[in-house]
Formats: structure tokens, sequence, C-alpha cells
């Protein structure tokens, strides 16, 4: 039997009546006012139906049929809605009409010469006998108004009488009679009603309609089919059992749904065909239906503050506790194990034994769970837990007796079970307190067994070889990080410097350049030093007129012979050097062709330093500008 | 660079006065403890470390003697303290792991790289860095003063920042632990809550000694995380591993 939960059930739901779901333009549905025919007509007061699709905005014809429209219970019919003059459409649903199921079940595409129209086909499947009038309905779109006629369906019971107003399957809930208490493990059951001549698949899904959270709720498992009378009316009763336990106190609103496959009467005789067996896809069809179970209340009570055992700690049920002590006969220092089992009916896998707590006589170290872990929803169980004990002292004559609190819901009372004491006899250990043979249970030992790492630590460490000095490190990190950051600055300055040289070394042009300040300021010192030996006029403009010559020759990457007076005039000009600048170097070189070449003029010691400061007032000049 | 060198090595060498009143405390702890006067071992190591000597060997030590005290949760935390210092040494290994077995916990698991990294202190890691960023920086001038010597440098220079590399991840990943350290459980008893509120649900029963780590702190509760399980402990339970 396959029972599964469906978390979400209007993922199984054709989507419909979303407005605002699908694409402009918006079609409504309206459901047209009917006289009532028979007891299933009260269905003609359904208020509108809004659905919305995409469709071209060309004119639309839209047919409804349903065949076949005189059925047995049991039986399917199909509708088919079509769409005429178009290639696409909605899905449509149809509004709720009680005891009639409608459910979606494909879409057709027809393209002929005909032009292109849409089928939505539906099974309807009805719960009980009568007639169901499905329509009428107005189609409004954008504002055209297209009629669907109405169509009469009409069921008749299994034995002809169409006046029988049994349902045909129906389901229900059974929750406990008395509210149960937080955490008390509790039955929820589902049947599922059938009428004897109705035949449902093996598969039922439930679609969710319990709490969310708040509840631990268990497999459902199906129990053996009974029989019921309901009504007046036998019914085939399939019941699905599943233990819950609930977390918090409050009252849950519980409405479930169950899903159901009703195999077709006329399918199952088909199946009876002796050679149906050749077929490997003749197995029957059955169609799905939908089973609202009327929802319920579920109150939960929480567990009484009154009375409370101080060592409570959250088991509801019936328990029992026992212990075991062993050996009961050892040396301090030696292990004792002790085995705390816990059996009982309730919530086994949430309860916790008692334990021991380290004491002056001995070291308690903490329980471990052995063995299987209960289900969280198991109604009964057994929990065994391990704690090892170690005794520090031959003091020590017996463990204490410990207790296990539980609340028994069916008296509604606290309840403490007790076990013990256990004497013990502990002789003195020859190496003292401090050996413990360490057997842990439940540690890395495969298989649960005992693991014996060895008789002790190891023994303490020598002294340290170098003690720290104080601060340390911490003193010594600003140095250390200003020594590191100085490494990436070494190696940027070192990549710039031989990148430079680099440059010097391949770029003469360059080189001279960087060279000329240096080599005019070296003249104009000799021009200076001439004047103050001598004061000679050709000593101090054969200096001057060298200055000017290397700068120059430097500068503009000439060589010696190629600095002449009119090409250095030329580019000046060219730099837009002004005219007051181009006469007095003119003037120089005048002067100083005259002083070297012909000795003519007479100087004074004066006249000598302005000369200087005016060469060297040029050549700054002659510096900033772009030659 | 030689002045920086012979500035780092003097200033490692601790005051003859103090090395010896340390020596001196260290040697009384190990004959309070062989005469089986565990608190006065207990003290005189925790001086030590409190003194800032906080050294394997004294850790060691001290998480020895809160063993033998019954006091598995400091000792574990002395252990792993010892083991954040040095890693690889087999006897921290051992009774850290002796201790873990004795409190029934496990010890925390990493992965293959991260344990790779943290088999190396964060000592080692800056050294070794330190050394691979002196090497990459000779061997990047090298590369830029001896363009002929590229085809060694090159290479050179890719290994070496490899290297560095790892060191830094080695450092990071100690960095991280420093940032959100692990912690000792150190009373019994303790459950990790759903949130930092007394009523809050209990997830986990962690036992006295348990490793965690710790998220956050928020007041008098710390976030922690134990395997697959996010919660709170309340802080006065836990010691950080630093």
């Amino acid at each position: 039997m396959l029972f599964k939960w469906i978390p979400d059930p209007r993922g199984l739901v054709p989507r419909v009546n979303q407005v605002g779901r699908w694409r402009k333009p918006t079609l409504h549905l309206v459901h047209q006012p009917h006289k009532a025919v028979g007891v299933p007509s009260t269905i003609l007061v359904a208020g509108v139906l809004f659905f919305a699709f995409a469709l071209s905005a060309r004119a639309m014809d839209v047919s409804f049929d349903v065949q076949p429209r005189l059925l047995n219970l049991g039986e399917t019919a199909q509708a088919t809605l079509t769409f005429h003059g178009v290639r696409t459409a909605p899905n449509v649903d149809f509004p709720q009409i009680p005891g009639l199921q409608i459910t979606g079940t494909g879409q057709q595409m027809q393209f002929g010469t005909g032009g292109s129209r849409v089928s939505l086909t539906y099974n309807l499947f009805a719960q009980k006998p009568g007639t169901f009038v499905i329509g009428p309905y107005t189609l409004d779109y954008n504002g055209e108004q297209i009629q669907i006629p109405e169509v009469a369906l009409e069921v008749r019971a299994p034995n002809g009488n169409a006046s029988a107003t049994n349902e045909m399957i129906f389901a229900r809930l059974t929750l406990p009679s008395a509210p149960p208490y937080v955490h008390q493990v509790f039955d929820i059951v589902l049947g599922i009603y059938s009428l004897p001549g109705v035949e449902l698949t093996r598969d039922v899904n439930l679609l969710g309609g319990f709490p969310e959270s708040g509840f631990v709720i268990g497999n459902f498992e199906e129990l053996q089919m009974v029989r019921e009378e309901v009504g007046g009316q036998f019914y085939n009763l399939r019941r699905f059992r599943a233990k819950a336990r609930a977390l918090t106190a409050g009252a849950f609103d519980v409405r479930p749904a169950l899903r159901v496959g009703v195999v077709d009467p006329n399918q199952r005789q088909q199946r009876r065909d002796p050679f149906g067996f050749f077929d490997p896809f003749g197995g029957p069809s059955a169609t799905p239906v939908t089973l609202p179970v009327p929802p319920a209340k579920l109150d939960i009570r929480a567990i009484p503050a009154e009375g409370r055992p101080a060592g409570y700690a959250g088991a509801v049920g019936r328990f029992e506790f026992a212990m075991d002590v062993r050996p009961r006969e050892l040396k301090v220092g030696e292990p004792i194990t002790v085995s705390l089992r816990l059996q009982g009916t309730g919530n086994v896998s949430a309860a916790l034994p008692p334990a021991y707590r380290d004491a002056d006589l001995f070291k308690a170290y903490e329980a471990r769970q052995v063995g299987d872990v209960p289900d969280p929803t198991a109604e009964s169980g057994a929990k065994i837990f391990e704690q090892v004990v170690i005794p520090r002292s031959d003091a020590l004559k017996e463990l204490p007796a410990l207790e296990f609190s539980f609340f028994d819901p069916a008296a509604a009372q606290y309840r403490t079970v007790s076990a013990g004491p256990f004497s013990l006899t502990v002789h003195p250990s020859p190496n003292g307190a401090g050996a413990l043979l360490l057997q842990v249970p439940g540690g890395a030992a495969a298989g649960g067994g005992s693991l014996v790492l060895g008789t002790d630590i190891v023994y303490l460490k020598p002294a340290p070889a170098r003690w720290r000095n104080g601060d340390g490190f911490a003193a010594r990190k600003p140095l250390l990080i200003a020594v590191h950051a100085a490494a990436p600055l070494a190696l940027a300055g070192l990549f710039f410097a031989t990148r430079r040289r680099n440059r010097l070394a391949t770029d003469v042009a360059l080189a001279r350049r960087q060279k000329a300040p240096r080599s005019a300021r070296a003249n104009l010192r000799k021009a200076e030093a001439a004047l103050k030996e001598s004061a000679a006029p050709a000593a101090v403009f054969s200096a001057l007129a060298a200055a000017a010559a290397d700068y120059f020759g430097h500068r503009l990457n000439l060589p010696p012979g190629a600095v002449e007076a009119p090409l250095i005039l030329e580019k000046l000009r060219a730099a837009k050097a002004d005219e007051t600048t181009l006469a007095k170097w003119r003037e120089f070189f005048a002067l100083s062709d005259q002083i070297r070449y012909a000795s003519a003029a007479e100087l004074s010691r004066a006249d000598l330093e302005t000369w200087i400061s005016t060469v060297a007032s040029l050549l700054r000049k002659a510096e900033r500008v772009k030659l | 660079m030689a002045c920086i060198l012979v500035l780092l090595t003097a200033t490692a060498w601790a005051a003859p006065d103090g090395v010896a009143r340390f020596e001196r405390t260290f040697a009384d702890a190990a004959k309070a403890y062989d005469e089986n006067r565990l608190p006065d071992a207990i003290a005189g190591w925790q001086a030590l470390a409190d003194e800032g000597q906080a050294l394997p060997e004294v850790l060691f030590n001290l998480g020895n003697a809160y063993y033998r005290h019954g006091d598995l949760g400091a000792a574990i935390l002395a252990y792993r303290r010892a083991q954040r210092l040095a890693p690889r040494d087999p006897d921290i290994r051992a009774n850290l792991g002796f201790a873990a077995q004795s409190a029934g916990i496990e010890l925390p698991g990493r992965k293959p790289l991260a344990a790779l990294l943290l088999d190396f202190s964060r000592a080692e890691w800056l050294g070794f860095g330190g050394v691979c960023f002196w090497l990459l920086a000779g061997a990047l001038a090298a590369w830029i003063l001896w363009p002929r010597f590229r085809f060694v440098a090159r290479p050179a220079t890719a290994v070496l920042a490899a290297l560095l590399g790892l060191a830094l991840a080695g450092l990071a990943l100690h960095r991280d632990l420093h940032q959100t350290p692990e912690g000792v459980v150190g009373l019994a008893g303790q459950k990790v809550l759903s949130s930092p509120l007394e009523t809050a649900t209990p997830l986990l029963a962690v036992p006295e000694g348990a490793i965690v780590r710790m998220r956050e702190n928020r007041g008098t509760w710390i976030e922690v995380e134990l395997g697959e399980t996010r919660g709170w402990l309340p802080a006065a339970a836990l010691a950080p591993v630093r």
C-alpha cells in the first residue's frame, strides 16, 4: 500500500482563478441565474468565477459538451470546452459543485482547413447520485460576452434508484477522545468509506492538512479493512493509522484531504476479459478523487506544573527504570560501568535517564547512549545508557540510588521509580589516585566495546630551553613591520634606478640632455675662476662660450663642431623665446667671437661679472624652454 | 640590515634573573606534581603561563596536572593550547587524545589542507613566511639587476611566491582560529541551546571538555558550533583556546 504525503496540494490542482497570474487580456466567466432542478440544483446559486488567459483579440467561439450525460454511480463522464479559431487557450477551472468533482485532464490542439481550435478536457466524477447542472456560464472577453449553455448530468445509484442520496465515497478523521498531553503519543486514524461496489486503487495520497510544526507524526500504516454502517448503508472502510506526538500545548486545526483513485466499473469489466492479459498496458484506468475530511480541532494539554518532581526531564508515558553496576569490587582509579535502562510506553526517544554527578568519592563521566536510538514517534521501546564512574577513594562503599520521574497521562499524575543503591568494595590503588585505566563505553572502538588506550598519560616535559622575554614579539612588531615594509620600497627604488640607468645607457640624446645643466654649471664656475684669477676677458669669455656650446651641444644632441650661434638662435626662436633674450644671446655670441678671436674689446671686471651672471641667467631660461 | 639582525638577536634573550625565576617556578611545580600536590603544581605552571610564559612545555605539564586532579575540561584546554604552539609534538597529541577519550569527546575534524596547514604553528609560519619574503625580495632584486640571469630568477621567484602564499594561507588559518577561537567546555552537564535564553530548546548535550568553535559573543552567551549544530552556551562554561 502506498500512502504518500504531498506537502503542497495547490500544486496538484489546475491553476486557475488566479487573476493577474496570466497574461493580459483578462476574461471573466460569469455564472447565469438558473432555475432549480432537483436537490443538486442548488449549485445554480454559485457565484462568479474569474479566470484569465491569453487569447488573440479576434472573434472567438466557444463550445461546451459533456458525454455521456447519463451515468451510473462510479462511472466517469468527459467534458470538453472548445475554443474555436485560436491557437492557445488558458487553463480553466469550474466552480465547485457539491457531489461532483471536475478534474482537468489535458488540452488538445487541432489545426486544419476549417481553422484551428483548442479543446480543454475534464473528467466528471459524481460522488453521489442525483442530477447535476453545469452552467450556464458567461465568458467575458474584452467586453465580449460569450454564452456557454448549461449541461445536465444525471447520475443513478447502482440499484437504479435515482433518489438515493448516500455518498459513494467519503473520508473521516478520528482523533483521541480525550485531549492528549504534550509529548504523549497518540493515534491519528484516517478512514476512507466507499460503497461495496466501488473499487479503489491501492495508492492513497495525503494532501497535507496537519499542522506544519509542533508535531511529530510518523508514517501512516494501513489497518485491516472493515465494514461499517453509516446512515443505514454499509460501507467498506479502509483505515490508515499514524502515531503522533505534540511538542507544544494548544489548540490545532486539522483539516487533511485525501486523494484516491476510483476504478471505472466499465474498466473493471474489461479487466475481467480473459484475453486482457495480452495487453501489457491493459490495467484499469482510475479517476483520481479528492476527499476532503471534515475539519477537526485537536487540543493538546500542557503537562501540569503542580507536583512536578525536581528531577523530572520531560518523560510522558509509563516507564520502568533499571540499573546495573559492574564490577562491584575494584581498586581506586579503576572504572565502574553503570548501565541505565529505560523501558516503557511513551516518548521513549525524548526521555533521558538520570545519571551520577561528580562527588567527593568518585568521578562521574557523561552518560552515553548505546544501542539503537528509538524512533521519535515510537509508542514504546527501550533505551540503554552507560556511564563510567571512577572511585577517587577507597572510602566509597556504595553508589547511591538514582530516581527517574515521568508523567503518567492515563492517571494524570507524576510517578517516580528508582534503582539502587549498589554496594561496592573499593581497594586502595598501589599507584595512587592518579592511576586511571581508561575504559570509556561508546568511544572510538568499533562495535561498542571498551577501548583501552594505555595505563597513563605521558609524563611531564622538561623546562623549556628558552624562555620568552617580556613583550617579546609584541615589542618588536613595529620594527619588524617597518623592516618588511622597507623591502618593497627598496625594490621599487631599485627598479626605477635600474630602468633609468638602462635608459641613459641606450638613449644618448637623453643622457646628453641630462648632462647639459651640469656641464653648463662647470663652465660657469671656470668663468668665475678666470675672473677671480686674472680678469682677462679672453679667459672669461672662453669659459662662457664653452658653457653655451656644451650646454646646447648636449641639449640638442649635436656633435661639438655643429654648435653654432645661428643654429642656437634659430632653435631658441622656434621655441618662442622672447626677443630680449634673443638679443642678449646675439650680443653675447658677437662679443664672444670678438674677444676670443679679435681681442679688441676692453671690459672691466664689473662688465665681466655682469656677463657671467647674464649667461647664467640665459642658460637658466633656456633650461625652461622646450627646444 | 646587519644592525637590525643584531638588534633582533639581542632582544631575543631574556633577562638572566627572570630566567632563573622561571626555571625555579617550573622545577617547584614539577616537584609538587611528583609529590601529588596537584593544586601547587597547577598554581606554579598557571603562574608561569599568566606571566607570558605560555610555552608548550608549561601548558603540557599544566594539562597533566589538571588531568591528574580530575579536571578534564581544564586539562583539555591546556593541551589544546599547547598543541596550538607545538602542533606536531607527539606527547601533546597523545595526552590530548587520552584526555579526550576520558571525557568521551571527539576532537574536531578538519579538512586535509587545513589539517596540513595547522600542523605548523603560527610562529613557524611566520618564520617560514619571513624567510620566503626576503628570498623573494632577493630574487626580485636579482631579476631587476641582472637581466642575464632571469632564466634562474624567474622560476625561483615563482617558487618563492608560491611558498610565501602557502605561509600566508597558514597564517590566515591561524588568524581565523584567533578571531573565532575554539572553546573548551569547562563545566559538566552543559546543553547547547537554540537561542541565548535559559528557557530555549536544548539542541545538544555537550560533555565537559568538549571542543566547540566560538562564533559570536553576546553578553553572557556565546554562539558555538559543534559539528553540524549551532547553538548557544553560557560564556561562563567556555574557555577560549588562545
